[in-house]
């Protein structure tokens, strides 16, 4: 019967924590390991309550404006509007744009970390004081209406997307922990997983579910990293890193350098920020991969424009010329406890029992 | 029973136990004291016996809709929802000899019919379906109107139709043919009419002579085949079946043996044994199963249904794939668990059902520990013992409980900011009340055992912060915890007994009676020599006299259905 | 003049013949089995590589509907007994297609055809009676037009041969919709002869079967026969006969088994078929990857050409040249009410310039080299083919054009690699272009994709 049976390890566990009764029913460390999964992620906008503080001009325009501003009175010919404004997404340049005009997000307080740990002049203090936050993307975005909360359409698809499509399960897993509260040596892995998130009777979703990492598409999502975790705060050594970020439709990861996350640990879940610098061009390029210019334009986001920006306040990782190709950003972000399960080999072969899985 | 479970018809003011004598008297007589033991003969006979009664009754929705699954294919589909039956005697199954169909129902069946007649004459479908092809699409064409329905017909009511009664379907369906100019519809309308008809929703059992006996009476054929695969396989008996009554040979020993280990060997014994379990364990309770989400926000629906799934894999498991003891579903320590029902154990699952065996040590033993029992027998914010001791006596052991005195006080046990903190110090108030003490001693010691699971099954060691003592004994037999109950019913006699019980009055659709203590004896002898297996319980009772022969005693009044 | 028209109607047959011929020849697996029905006196049905059978008329010349389907502002394509497709130039763009407007001057407006020269109505005479599922329907000009379930029907310029399918196809239907692509055309043809519990889906590979109810892949075992099931118990914990109703009539290469006591199983081409419980996503490929077990198809796609390789990647696997480059499919279709498409090498190259390299050809070849085919190489398949391409205008090349290159092409037209691709499947251009690359714009060539993505 044993040999029918998988999860031996975890049922070991799970009896020795059943058993000796010492351990509180709560205690979803075991093994001095726990797993997490992501449930919400945005980039990190601070917002004013009216948006005028950093957005004293308003918000951007979009591609149905840009249009107007662009061509309105100049021609009305497909291949030199349509299909120019079309090949100006695709191919973008940094020149100026004389006839439009795109709103950077002002202020000096942002949301973030500080990844190259200086105080630098174009750094922003946090909003309880943190200074040398890291974080130019939001100068990028913060003023597109697409991007900034609770409701704008890109920043809802990509989490919706995140959420519901199994392509885009992010987990972490913590090894080598000896307290969730404090241990300055524990080790971060990075995983994607398999299966969907967990949701509870009011349709939150929850803790307790199971994610199986993908050690086959999933191998090139799989990272490790120190971290050190101080008065129930987990922060982990900056590692370059890619993730997978796809609404269904190709182009299907994000690279960031220098990647790290400040997440506040507790048994049911994490929560924080993780920020690093985000590749110029892959985010870019991303853009009309995932969604076209009509979907760009419910939030009014002009790509273009939007490029030069980027380019503008790209501040890290010069290329072999001396230009920028990253960009300092940072995401706020929601774990889960998940229970993550490690197969140690494929689990369906036809008329053998399924093999033992390493629970930990 | 319900009555017990609600505290809305509470009325403050000094318990009064106002049982019927009879009542007290079961109340206070310690139980299984009047049990036979299981005899110790290699081979018990069957004693002679007239056998059980004609039933008239109706077809569950699940039966009609396997039905018509076998028969037309899994892909002909309808959700007629019909009205759940009424529990009687422990089944809903004894609920639809109770049942009538009234006009309203009668709609929700004829909604049904028409979107099966509908897709079975379809384009898609009558190439497969059919084996022979009208002349004109366009006209009546007899010949394959009625070789169609001759074929639906048998299926469906379960015996060749009549000549009288399928020369009616062939000429509703040439007649509807020539005036709708569509063969097709006018066979989807005899169709229709087929499958509301009294014959295909009531099965209604007959009698003949037995050769073999004169002066006795036993089931024909067709009836004896139905009873058979209703029990056995939740649906109407198909082809193959059918052709063993026909031929007769269904009537022989040697012929029912050998349909009866036909159909014993067949996967869809697994559906007619979730439909009997499903049944016997009031799983439909989990239809209406809420929790508070506020204080169990992890429990969902699909906990819910899991659970039920969970118990009922775990019993086709155990007793058909593993053939394994009927007792030992309340030791084993092998489950299957899903990703939803994983979190509530609080173990990782992959998306599937993947079977499972809880470590040796832990609580969790028996299928009185799975979520299902657990949860389903508590109320939406907190656990119940008696609720679940009430439950377990009722449906494991077969023992009614008799309902509680009307003016009871729930105060003791309702206030939230009682110093009392565990449930059994909230129940002994019980104990020290003679009125309430009699039905409650035969409740809550099996409850309290299960006071280690909260109201979603979830695992606790302490309640309030106080520990939590799951000792107490169960007539007679002392456990210290919840694994020690669960190998004392394996051991008590009821348990088996009760499921032969359960298992004779559903395969013969009524409730088993006092003059049947001979049957049910000869059946709990066989079932304990052949080691408490199911397979072999449910050829015993399929092969007895007592399933097939028939007496005469009237049928009691208020058995006819009518429609109205 | 009776001659002549029996000399016509022979070569018309040889032709066609030898098109039929060669579709049959190079399957050497086995085609998909269609209904019957009745047709119009000429039409036929042939059976084309990659969508199976499909209608065709006395020439062999494939037929296409065009029904009514959404665009992001409205509707465009053919209501039921209502064909539009008329001899209108149109001239300006429809705007129905957002964010923009509407009125927009047509690239090459001078040059633009009309609807009907693209899409040649399939005519009806005065006298044409109505067969089976072909109806007659009027036409504004007050010529009459066949039609099938009730949408007119036409054929495509761009085929030639019988067994062409040029002008529409099955595959694109099934990702995304007309929000997206615009509103295509697509090839009509007879239902597949498989009973009502299953579907087909039209995928690269060829056209999968898969449960009606669910859309979920059906499965055969190497270890079964015509008449046993050997999948054990533990086999039947992951795999799930597919289940048939109890009297069902075998039929073509449907046939049922008794697999255990009481159950009938579904057998296709003389083998059970399962489904694969463990499936994550709709018609999937994952329980191929299960020793002894395969995906089902009615017909299978020809093969790529020879050498020509497959690369997983973290979603699924693409098709990739024998250098491991990704190969990638160019789609448009214009945003006119008309819908014509501008993927051809003989259409407008303006709007693929504009997305390969911002108008620049340099660029474009740069960014989305052309698959070069060597000098000698063949296609056994018409589906896949050589041609001669303009690097510069990016069309058909003249017949001594000292500049053109040799280039394979998918549907008659070139496919592409993407200089942004390092390492075998890499996908960097997949949905690059226009509403995520499905009306003006590159798509990977996806040969299976385990995420459920919009794939096809």
């Amino acid at each position: 019967m044993k040999h029918n049976s998988i999860l031996i390890a975890a049922a070991a566990a799970a009896a020795a924590v059943l058993v000796s009764g010492a351990a509180h029913a709560d205690d979803l460390l075991k093994d001095r390991t726990i797993g997490y999964v992501l449930i919400n992620k945005a980039f990190a906008t601070w917002q004013s309550a009216d948006g005028k503080t950093e957005c004293p001009q308003g918000f951007n325009h979009g591609p149905r404006e840009q249009f107007k501003e662009l061509f309105e009175g100049v021609t009305n010919k497909y291949a030199e509007t349509q299909l120019q404004y079309e090949a100006e997404i695709h191919f973008p340049g940094t020149g100026p744009e004389p006839r439009v005009f795109f709103r950077e997000a002002q202020g000096k307080t942002a949301l973030g970390l500080n990844l190259d740990g200086k105080v630098g002049p174009n750094d922003f203090t946090g909003p309880d004081g943190e200074k040398g936050i890291d974080n130019q993307m939001y100068r990028v975005v913060g003023c597109t209406e697409n991007y900034r909360g609770p409701d704008g359409s890109a920043r809802h698809f990509i989490e919706s997307y995140m959420q519901k499509f199994n392509y885009n399960r992010w987990l972490f897993e913590l090894t080598n922990v000896d307290s969730l509260a404090d241990d300055d040596d524990v080790t971060v892995t990075i995983y994607r997983g398999l299966d969907g998130l967990t949701t509870d009777a009011a349709g939150n979703f929850t803790s307790g579910g199971t994610q199986r990492v993908d050690l086959n598409r999933g191998k090139e999502f799989i990272y490790s990293m120190p971290g050190k975790i101080k008065d129930g705060v987990l922060t982990t050594a900056p590692a370059d890193i890619t993730f997978p970020e796809s609404q269904q439709r190709g182009f299907p990861y994000q690279s960031v350098h220098a990647w790290q996350a400040r997440l506040k640990l507790s048994p049911e879940g994490a929560s924080g920020l993780m920020a690093g610098y985000l590749d110029v061009e892959r985010w870019y390029h991303n853009l009309p991969q995932q969604w076209s210019t009509h979907h760009r334009s419910y939030g009014a986001e002009p790509l273009p424009s939007q490029y030069r920006a980027m380019v503008r306040l790209a501040d890290g990782y010069p290329d072999a010329s001396g230009k920028n190709t990253a960009i300092s950003t940072a995401w706020e972000v929601r774990f889960a406890q998940a229970l993550i399960m490690h197969p140690d080999a494929p689990q369906t072969i036809a008329g053998k029992p399924a093999k033992t899985d390493i629970a930990r | 029973m319900a009555v017990f479970a609600k505290a809305g018809i509470v009325k403050a003011g000094p318990a009064v136990c106002l049982v019927a004598a009879l009542a007290l008297v079961s109340c206070s007589a310690p139980i299984g004291k009047d049990q036979g033991a299981a005899p110790k003969v290699a081979s018990t006979p069957e004693p002679a016996n007239d056998g059980s009664e004609k039933r008239l009754r109706v077809l569950s929705e699940a039966q009609y809709l396997n039905t018509l699954a076998h028969v037309f294919g899994p892909d002909v589909k309808t959700e007629p929802h019909f009205p759940p039956a009424q529990r009687y005697d422990g089944l809903l199954a004894l609920g639809t000899a109770r049942a009538g169909v009234s006009g309203a129902q009668l709609e929700l069946y004829q909604k049904a019919a028409v979107t099966v007649a509908g897709l079975i004459t379809n384009r898609e479908r009558r190439g497969y379906l059919m084996t022979c092809k009208p002349a004109s699409e366009k006209a009546a064409d007899r010949a394959c109107a009625q070789q169609f329905l001759a074929y639906t017909g048998r299926l469906l009511s379960r015996k060749p139709l009549p000549q009288a009664e399928l020369a009616a379907f062939v000429e509703t369906a040439s007649a509807s043919a020539d005036k709708l100019q569509d063969f097709y519809a006018g066979l989807a309308i005899a169709l229709e009419a087929m499958l509301v008809s009294p014959k295909v929703i009531f099965v209604a059992e007959r009698s003949e002579s037995d050769p073999q006996h004169p002066g006795q009476q036993r089931l024909d054929a067709y009836s004896l085949a139905t009873r058979l695969s209703l029990f056995l396989w939740n649906a109407g008996p198909d082809d193959a079946v059918l052709k063993a009554a026909e031929s007769g040979e269904i009537l022989t020993p040697k012929g029912r043996a050998r349909v009866v280990n036909m159909m014993l060997a067949s996967p869809r014994l697994e559906t007619g044994m979730r439909a009997f379990f499903d049944d016997m364990f009031a799983f439909d309770d989990f239809s209406t199963l809420a929790k508070d989400p506020k204080i169990y926000p992890s429990f969902t629906g699909v906990t819910a249904q899991d659970a039920r799934e969970e118990t009922l894999r775990t019993v086709i498991d155990h007793l058909i794939t593993k053939n394994g003891d009927y007792r030992d579903l309340f030791t084993t320590r092998d489950t299957f668990i899903s990703p939803s029902l994983a979190a509530q154990y609080r173990l990782p699952a992959p998306p599937t059902w993947t079977p499972y065996e809880f470590p040796e040590g832990a609580p969790r033993a028996g299928i009185l520990t799975q979520i299902s029992f657990l949860s389903v027998h508590s109320h939406p914010g907190r656990s119940s013992p008696t609720l679940r001791g009430k439950a377990l006596r009722e449906i494991l052991l077969c023992q009614p409980v008799p309902p509680p005195p009307p003016n009871v006080d729930f105060s003791a046990v309702e206030n939230p900011n009682s110093p009392i903190k565990t449930a059994r110090e909230r129940i002994n108030i019980h104990q020290k009340n003679p009125a309430c003490a009699g039905c409650h001693k035969i409740m809550d010691p099996m409850g309290l055992a299960l006071e280690n699971f909260d109201a979603i099954g979830r695992y606790r060691d302490t309640e309030k912060g106080a520990p939590i003592d799951a000792s107490g004994s169960l007539d007679g037999k002392a456990f210290k915890d919840v694994v020690g109950l669960g190998q004392v019913l394996h051991d008590h006699p009821a348990l088996t007994s009760c499921l032969v019980k359960r298992a004779y009055s559903y395969g013969t659709g009524g409730s088993a009676k006092a003059d049947d203590k001979d049957k049910l004896d000869y059946i709990n002898a066989r079932f304990a020599e052949q080691g408490y297996k199911l397979p072999d319980l449910l050829r015993t009772i399929t092969l007895s006299n007592a399933f097939s022969r028939i007496n005469e005693t009237p049928a009691p009044a208020a058995t006819a259905a009518s429609a109205n | 003049m009776k001659h002549l028209r029996g000399l016509i109607g022979l070569v018309a047959v040889a032709a066609l013949m030898g098109g039929v011929a060669q579709a049959q020849r190079i399957a050497k697996e086995p085609v998909e089995d269609y209904i019957h029905e009745p047709m119009p006196p000429g039409f036929q049905v042939i059976i084309a590589e990659l969508e199976g059978p499909v209608f065709a008329d006395a020439k062999g010349k494939t037929l296409y509907t065009w029904p009514l389907n959404a665009v992001r502002n409205g509707d465009l394509g053919e209501r039921k007994n209502t064909p539009t497709c008329d001899d209108t130039h149109q001239r300006v763009s429809s705007g129905l297609q957002s964010p923009y407007p509407p009125g927009l001057e047509l690239p090459d407006v001078e040059n633009r055809p009309s609807c009907i020269q693209y899409w040649p109505p399939v005519y009806a005479s005065a006298d044409s009676k109505a067969v089976g599922n072909f109806t007659v329907v009027d036409r504004k000009d007050g010529r009459k037009q066949w039609a099938y379930e009730g949408y007119a029907l036409y054929s495509s310029a761009l085929d030639e041969l019988p067994g062409d399918v040029r002008g529409g196809t099955k595959w694109w239907r099934t990702g995304g919709d007309g929000r997206e692509t615009g509103v295509l055309r697509i090839p009509a043809g007879p239902p597949p002869a498989i009973p009502p519990q299953f579907a087909i889906n039209q995928i690269s590979a060829g056209r999968l079967l898969t449960t009606a109810a669910n859309d979920r892949s059906v499965y055969v075992f190497d270890k079964d026969t015509a008449t046993k099931s050997n999948c054990d118990a533990a086999c039947l914990r992951e795999w799930a006969p597919v289940l048939a109703p109890e009297g069902v009539k075998p039929q073509g290469e449907w046939a049922i088994i008794e697999s255990s006591p009481g159950i009938k199983q579904w057998t296709f081409r003389k083998k059970p078929i399962y489904t694969h419980i463990l499936d994550s996503i709709p018609h999937s490929r994952q329980g191929s990857d299960v020793p002894g077990w395969h995906n089902v198809f009615t017909q299978k796609a020809p093969p790529a050409p020879k050498g020509w390789t497959v690369h997983g990647n973290r979603e699924g696997d693409v098709l990739a040249d024998p250098e491991g480059r990704t190969v990638y499919i160019y789609r448009c279709n214009d945003d006119a009410v008309d819908q014509l498409a501008c993927d051809h090498p003989t259409q407008p190259q303006v709007y693929r310039l504009a997305v390969c390299g911002k108008n620049d050809p340099a660029l474009c070849n740069k960014m989305f080299p052309y698959v070069i085919a060597a000098n000698d190489a063949k296609s056994d398949t018409r589906i896949w083919s050589v041609m001669d391409i303009n690097p510069t205008t990016g069309k058909k090349a003249a017949p001594n054009d000292p500049g053109a290159l040799h280039v394979w092409a998918y549907r008659d037209r070139p496919v592409y690699t993407c200089a942004r691709d390092k390492k075998p499947g890499d996908i960097e251009c997949d949905s690059w272009g226009e509403l995520f690359g499905l009306r003006n714009g590159f798509k990977a060539f996806w040969v299976r994709d385990d995420f459920g993505g919009y794939h096809g």
